[in-house]
């Protein structure tokens, strides 16, 4: 440590290494530089899978996918995969909802032109599950598949 | 009354109660009975989704009114004599119908379900009539998907 004056001539204080220990003081740095952006870059970016969204109309008593003609389709996810199920009710006057029971998971009863949304991290193990609205399982009963290669 | 069913498979009770109440109401010219697409049948259920198109008959009406303020004039006015509301109201005093599930001013829609169990079976299935009924030159609502 050196003790010196600033450029007004004022008493100020610096430190400085030197020789030997300040070469590795430097090294040491520049290694810890790397292990800390080796292990915080990989975190900025993202590491979750993109969230697929799947709309679901209820019209005429049947389930829709949005745009679809097809009533009560079956809806294939890959394992592990992220979804948000987007309900939306079409049908004037009847109340309708989603319920995956083997997930345990139910949206609110819907009245005409109201939405709910369910998140869903499919399982990582393949399989089947049946979705229904609970008023009206009968006829509004589809099939959930979690197949690897959909 | 003009009825035509030549796109009407026959099947629906309900609906057959509606024809013939309609078939009664003189303000009614035409009607049409058409199989909805969405109609499906499975192990567990019977869909059955109708539609009743109707025309109502014209009447003309004489305005009276004074030109400028000053001269007396009379004007014809041809309007329907029934709106969808004012048959609402007339079907929804009929024993065998009864007032609609729902109801707007271009539609109304019944729903009957039952569940049906044939002679020597314990489960049955469920039978679901949907009747919606729509003045002629309304759009039917099952295109309305907005997707």
């Amino acid at each position: 440590m050196v003790k010196r004056h600033d450029q007004q001539g004022r008493p100020g204080r610096m430190w400085r290494w030197r020789g030997a220990s300040g070469a590795v003081a430097a090294v040491l740095l520049a290694a810890l530089t790397v292990v800390l952006l080796s292990v915080l870059l990989p975190l900025t970016a993202s590491t979750r899978a993109a969230v697929r969204d799947i709309t679901l109309v209820t019209r005429d008593m049947a389930f829709y996918l949005e745009g679809g003609s097809v009533p009560n389709p079956t809806i294939r996810l890959e394992p592990g995969e992220e979804v948000r199920f987007i309900l939306r009710n079409l049908d004037p006057g009847i109340a309708h909802n989603l319920v995956i029971d083997g997930w345990d998971l139910e949206t609110m009863s819907l009245e005409m032109d109201a939405s709910a949304t369910l998140r869903v991290s499919a399982p990582e193990q393949p399989g089947r599950q049946t979705y229904v609205c609970a008023p009206h399982r009968e006829m509004m009963r589809g099939v959930i598949e979690v197949v690897a290669g959909r | 009354m003009d009825l035509d069913t030549t796109n009407w498979s026959g099947e629906g009770t309900f609906t057959q109660v509606l024809i013939d109440s309609v078939r009664d109401l003189h303000e009614v010219s035409v009607l049409r009975v058409e199989d909805a697409p969405s109609s499906r049948s499975d192990v567990e259920y019977n869909f059955i989704s109708n539609e009743l198109f109707i025309g109502f008959r014209a009447v003309e009406r004489v305005v009276r009114s004074k030109m400028l303020g000053l001269v007396p004039v009379s004007r014809t006015l041809t309007e329907p004599a029934m709106t969808v509301t004012d048959l609402e109201r007339a079907l929804s005093e009929l024993d065998g119908v009864g007032p609609p599930d729902y109801a707007d001013e271009g539609m109304l829609q019944y729903l009957r379900t039952e569940r049906i169990v044939p002679p020597y079976q314990t489960r049955g299935y469920k039978l679901v009539e949907l009747v919606r009924v729509y003045e002629i030159g309304g759009a039917p609502r099952r295109t309305e998907d907005h997707g």
